[in-house]
């Protein structure tokens, strides 16, 4: 699995080591992660991307970024731009030591191939997401004329097509990755907190708090998430923070059960008898050892919660019930479009198409994740 | 490994097969007592009746018809007439498996149906209906005088809770109000109303025999409207499977001089809960009648061999509702300002395609009193719109946009609609767009039906809303006291809070004509009136679609609604 | 529960009302229906009467809701059976194929799949099955068999034959199973997988080899069935992930079940028929937990319950 280090020490002609470096050095200079990758090292893939596609929109969009610099939209996209330009630079400019064969080694099966794909798709999404004022002409929320330019397919003027209100889908989409992602990534951020503390507190210190918080997450889980959901959601149409927050409520319950187990084994492990017999705090136990020790799982669940709040989202929205329809999220998009299926598919398909991408690269890296840390883990 | 496959399939065989066999047995409707009662008696009559009907002669006899729409029927109410509260299980009710006493012919004026002839005293204070007497109800007992007093007794008795209470406004309450002549003949009591026999088409009759000992408290949660009714019209109710179908056979006792025989051997109503499914459906030949679908999906239907669309204009208007108890929506120029303010006829032609019309008066084209001169002026104007707001105070003081008036008050609202209603979704986005160039901050906001019906139509003196989006069906019998009227200020519909003497004393006077005659230029000082003060906005006219299958012929649908003439509807023999 | 659907604003009389509703109709309604008592009350009642087995009235069906869970229920249950057996089915085959072939392309690219369908939204992943395998393979590709796009049979039904019908239940029952079936499969195969990993690794594996057992025996007779038992414990946890799905699957395909029919319920504020759901589906998700244990204690010798 490694040729590609023999290839490069071949041009060089001698595989000796200064001067494997002194190349590398002037690669990573110029095009930063190449050095890394041609070493094995497959995050150098990314950071190769990520330069490519910062000087691609630099060079294809340079007229929204020159409007943007001149203080028009999208200041902050810029910002974004030199701050990935920057990063990767300096990683690459660091890591250019780790390219010998003893850093192959080391680097040889951290990251699964899966794992890197995953990451790289996550990091193209959330770029876009965040450079959306760079890469589209058009306004989100306010459409063209709905007389000539509605429901208009794919074309070189509308990449994905216009909605029924004469809105650029494509652009839509790349808005809609910010709320969409930011669902997900909070959600299950919060849930995993929420559940981590329960989890420990319940399992360490037992006795009727145990009980109390247990019999909460009996409950809970008693229900089917999603009519747990659609309960809620009657009361009060869900804005973004309060969707993250419902979502976030429904879902700690499992974190907390499986924190709790991690808990109870770890707690008659000897580091913790000897922390409890130096008379260390219950609180400093429980932050200090348990967690940490326990934080293994709980990060896999909390990766695979992210695409599951993403796609109950979706959900809700095709239930009628999700964000105020007029806000782009993905799940509103395909909820809506749906209706015209058949005769504008675009409006469905690729927001649809979105959510199954990002979703799978983040249950990709969740997977490959749990694969490293955990090989009979239960199901996602 | 071949056992495991073997064993699944085995399983999966047994279920089915289990299933299959369970279909046989009664549905699960009739363990109700009144069901197991009644429906045996139906199907015995029904077997009698039909070896007694002569065998059709005509090749239009036959087939069956599948209807699906996005809710079950008993959703409105199902063939239970005291609680119809919508218009698709009304229509069952009028023309598939009840009888009203008349109904609206091809000319829109009111034509014999149960009642054979009519007349109405000098005073117009008394009308007598003269029944047929070759109408049964599906278990074999005649409808009859007795049938029509009962129901007359009960819709008018409050303690029922009829939906539509306003309906009967005009008749004498109860015993009163109605009195049996003889079995086929029936007197009844009323102040004078120029549409006096409108609620006549409206109300099918309900059988006495059956319902006549229920408490009247409990005739709108009787197991009759959704398990087991029994009709006397041309269709025979069989069964209905919860949030599946109803089905529905031809009557072969159905009087010869009301047409006989309806065509159609057997209809099925379908509830699918996704348009697109049945749209899919419709495509594919499972279903032959697409109740409602979108105006987007015309063009498809109309391309295609194996469909056919119709349409026809509504009773439907659809408005923005002004709460104007708030002090954004208190001055009527406001008001006109934000109808001239954004382009109606831009939305409705992109929206409703051909399929609608910009709404400019709570009066629909298709009713004979809507007067097309009342509101003409109220077309696209942003620069009158922007002259109305600075003269009623309202401009811009602190450079962010957006207009205030004298006290700060921002001209900023809320345009609520029901969330998964598309249309309304982009007229409110629309509107958003264009009234903020006008400096008016209007902001679509998605609610949850039940959850916007309710905090708007709650009985009070104040409403939580400042704006939303909704449509009204209307009857043939129009009136909007309990929209508008200030009496009606607290009560359920009287949302936007509108409180004119001018149009209580036009309301008051439509209610008390006579006639039409006399009744017209009323409706018109009415209309008139209405678009100067503008509680609502109006926003368009829509029209009522149905998606066919090309197989299915004689569909003569009009306003009066897609199931009018469904007895005359007959399948290609071909495609049986 | 009961708090939480009667916090949502409306009740079913706003919901029912028309332009023809006057106040004291809409009063006399809600009395009618039992609503206009207070909340504490109302809540006693419909207490005092489910624990009596009266599940109350259902406004929107117009009907006792004990006929409608009747109706309803075995809808869900079959469909949730079928997807739950399709899925069980394809997840231990696919899991034993990849332990197999543990880490080469093959291991992975079903991983992949089985990730993709997992990750689509499953209301999405239904309305293309239906346009590939209903409008798409009857009308533009002329297959001679395609799948109806909803209901569990046609309207002619009644009048076939017991075999015909089995077939035509069948043929309404494969899309929507299959569209369960795709998405629930990825975590039975990954568990799967595991678990014969596991057991590939086992001594008394190791020594059925060395007995010198065919491989086909070996992998079928030994470290499958061993590989199955903990398999059996997660049918019971999947109960809760199969009712969510059935609410999006019984949508799109018109399928006459509880979970659309919750949804429709908390819509239109039909309390009585949320509460009785709720409680059904809880009774549900609890008998899953418990089968899940019971299945856990007979298999493992190691656990028992005093």
């Amino acid at each position: 699995m490694r040729p590609s280090i023999h290839e490069f020490d071949m041009t060089e002609g001698v595989a000796e080591r200064g001067t494997a470096h002194r190349a590398a050095s002037t690669l990573a200079f110029v095009l930063p992660g190449l050095p890394q990758l041609l070493a094995g090292r497959k995050r150098g893939a990314l950071a190769l991307g990520a330069w490519v596609a910062v000087w691609m929109v630099l060079w294809l969009r340079w007229s929204a970024v020159r409007a943007a610099l001149g203080g028009g939209r999208g200041s902050g996209a810029v910002t974004i731009l030199g701050i990935t330009l920057v990063a990767v630079w300096v990683w690459s400019w660091r890591a250019r030591a780790d390219v010998g064969p003893a850093a192959q080694e080391r680097a040889s099966d951290t990251w699964g191939g899966p794992v890197v794909v995953g990451v790289g798709a996550l990091a193209a999404i959330v770029l876009a997401a965040l450079l959306a004022p760079l890469l589209t002409d058009f306004d989100p929320y306010v459409g063209g004329s709905i007389r000539s330019e509605r429901l208009i397919g794919p074309s070189s003027a509308h990449l994905l097509g216009t909605d029924r209100l004469a809105r650029d889908v494509f652009t839509r989409i790349l808005y809609g990755a910010r709320i969409s992602l930011t669902i997900g990534l909070v959600a299950a951020g919060l849930a995993a907190t929420l559940g981590t503390m329960a989890g420990a507190v319940a399992g360490y210190v037992g006795g009727l708090v145990d009980s109390v918080i247990m019999r909460t997450v009996d409950i809970v889980l008693a229900f089917p998430r999603l009519v747990l959901l659609i309960s809620i959601v009657a009361i009060v149409r869900p804005s973004v923070p309060l969707i993250v927050v419902i979502l976030a409520l429904t879902q700690w319950p499992s974190t907390a059960r499986l924190v709790r187990g991690e808990v109870l084994s770890l707690k008659e492990r000897d580091f913790i008898v000897a922390a409890r017999a130096l008379g260390m705090s219950r609180s400093r136990i429980i932050t200090r050892h348990l967690v940490p020790n326990a934080l293994g799982p709980v990060i896999v669940a909390t990766t695979l919660g992210v695409g599951h709040a993403i796609v109950l989202e979706a959900g809700l929205s095709f239930l009628g019930i999700g964000l105020s329809p007029s806000i782009p999220s993905w799940g509103n998009m395909v909820a809506e479009g749906r209706e015209n299926l058949l005769e504008a598919w675009w409006l469905s398909t690729f927001p649809g198409l979105a959510i199954v991408v990002t979703v799978l690269a983040i249950n990709l890296v969740g997977d490959g994740l749990r694969d490293a840390l955990d090989p009979r883990a239960h199901a996602p | 490994m071949h056992r495991l496959l073997l064993g699944t399939s085995i399983a999966l065989a047994t279920l089915m097969g289990a299933s299959a066999c369970a279909e046989d047995a009664p549905p699960v409707a009739w363990s109700d007592p009144f069901c197991q009662s009644v429906m045996p008696r139906v199907s015995a009559w029904l077997d009698s009746a039909s070896a007694a009907a002569p065998a059709p002669t005509d090749d239009r006899y036959g087939g069956t018809l599948v209807a699906a729409g996005i809710e079950d029927l008993s959703r409105g109410g199902g063939m239970n007439a005291f609680l119809a509260n919508d218009y698709v299980a009304r229509q069952h009710q009028q023309y598939v498996t009840l009888m009203t006493l008349v109904r609206y012919g091809n000319d829109l004026e009111p034509e014999p149906w149960l009642a054979e002839s009519w007349e109405i005293n000098e005073e117009g204070t008394e009308v007598t209906f003269h029944l047929r007497d070759d109408v049964v109800w599906h278990d074999g007992q005649p409808t009859t005088a007795h049938d029509v007093a009962f129901t007359y007794e009960r819709i008018t008795d409050p303690a029922i809770g009829y939906v539509n209470a306003q309906f009967f406004e005009p008749w004498i309450a109860g015993e009163e109000g109605v009195q049996v002549v003889d079995d086929y003949t029936v007197r009844m009591r009323l102040t004078p109303h120029s549409e006096y026999l409108d609620p006549w088409t409206a109300v099918a009759i309900m059988p006495r025999h059956l319902l006549g000992e229920v408490e009247v408290e409990d005739l709108i949660t009787h197991p009759f409207g959704s398990l087991c009714p029994v009709g006397n019209g041309p269709f025979v109710f069989r069964e209905h499977l919860t949030d599946q179908q109803w089905t529905f056979v031809a009557n072969p006792a159905f009087p010869g001089s009301l047409g006989g025989r309806p065509f159609i051997d057997r209809y099925v109503y379908r509830k699918i809960p996704e348009q697109a499914t049945i749209f899919t459906e419709l495509l594919t030949g499972g279903i032959d009648f697409y109740i409602q679908p979108r105006p987007e999906q015309v063009s498809r239907m109309e391309e295609s061999a194996e469909t056919v669309v119709k349409t026809f204009p509504s009773r439907t208007y659809a408005f923005l509702a002004l709460n104007t108890r708030l002090p954004q929506f208190a001055d009527a120029r406001v008001r006109r300002a934000l109808a001239l303010g954004w382009n109606r006829s831009e939305f409705v032609e992109a929206n409703l395609l051909e399929h609608g019309r910009v709404a400019n008066g709570p009066v629909p084209p298709t009713h004979w009193a809507y007067d097309p001169g009342a509101a003409d002026d109220l077309d696209y104007d942003p620069e009158e719109a922007a002259r109305l707001l600075d003269e009623a105070g309202w401009v811009d003081r602190d450079g962010d946009g957006i207009r205030e008036n004298a006290d700060g008050v921002p001209l900023s609202f809320s345009v609520a609609y029901n969330a998964g209603n598309v249309i309304r979704q982009n007229a409110a986005e629309f509107m958003q767009g264009q009234l903020r160039g006008l400096g008016v901050d209007a902001r679509a906001e998605a609610a949850d039906y039940g959850e916007l019906i309710g905090r708007v139509m709650t009985a009070g003196e104040d409403r939580d809303f400042e704006s939303l989006i909704l449509a009204w069906t209307v009857e043939f019998r129009l009136d909007d006291t309990p929209l508008f009227h200030s009496r009606e200020f607290a009560g359920e519909a009287g949302f936007a809070g509108l409180r004119d003497a001018e149009v209580d004393r036009l309301l008051d006077a439509i209610n008390t004509a006579e006639s039409r005659e006399e009744a017209r230029p009323l409706w018109s000082a009415y209309q008139e009136r209405i678009a100067e003060v503008l509680p609502y906005q109006f926003l368009y006219y829509p029209n009522r679609i149905m998606g066919l299958s090309s197989t299915v012929h004689g569909v003569e649908a009009d306003l009066r609604g897609e199931w009018v003439n469904f007895k005359d509807w007959w399948i290609d023999p071909a495609a049986r | 529960m009961f708090v939480v659907v009667h916090l949502a604003p409306g009740d079913p009389v706003d919901i029912m009302a028309g332009p023809a509703l006057t106040a004291d109709a809409a009063a006399q309604m809600r009395a009618n229906f039992g609503l206009d008592r207070p909340l504490a009350v109302q809540y006693g009642r419909w207490l005092a009467a489910f624990a009596t087995g009266d599940f109350g009235y259902s406004h929107t069906h117009q009907a006792p809701v004990r006929t409608v869970l009747a109706s309803l229920l075995p809808n869900t249950l079959s469909l949730g059976a079928a997807a739950l057996l399709g899925s069980f089915v394809l997840g231990i085959l696919i899991g034993v194929v990849q332990a197999l072939k543990h880490r080469t392309a093959v291991d992975g690219a079903l991983s992949v799949v089985m990730l993709f369908f997992y990750s689509m939204p499953s209301f999405w992943l239904a309305l293309m099955l239906t346009l590939t395998f209903g409008l798409m393979a009857r009308n533009v590709w002329g297959w001679p068999i395609w799948f109806p796009a909803s209901g569990m049979y046609s309207v002619d039904y009644q009048s076939l034959g017991s075999a015909a019908r089995v077939v035509e239940r069948l043929r309404y029952l494969t899309l929507p199973t299959l569209t369960l079936t795709l998405v629930l499969t990825a975590g039975i195969a990954r568990f799967m997988r595991g678990s014969m990993l596991e057991v590939i690794g086992e001594d008394y594996v190791r020594t059925a080899r060395a007995k010198g057992l065919s491989e086909r025996r070996v992998i079928w007779g030994h470290a499958f069935r061993n590989a199955l038992l903990p398999i059996a414990t997660l049918s019971g946890l999947y109960v809760p992930l199969l009712l969510s799905g059935t609410v999006f699957v019984e949508s799109v395909f018109g399928w006459p079940g509880m979970g659309r029919a919750m949804v429709e319920a908390v819509h239109a504020r039909d309390y009585p028929l949320v509460m009785a759901g709720s409680f059904v589906f809880a009774v549900m998700v609890v008998a899953g937990n418990l089968l899940a244990d019971v299945l856990y204690a007979a298999i493992d010798p190691r656990v028992r319950y005093d």
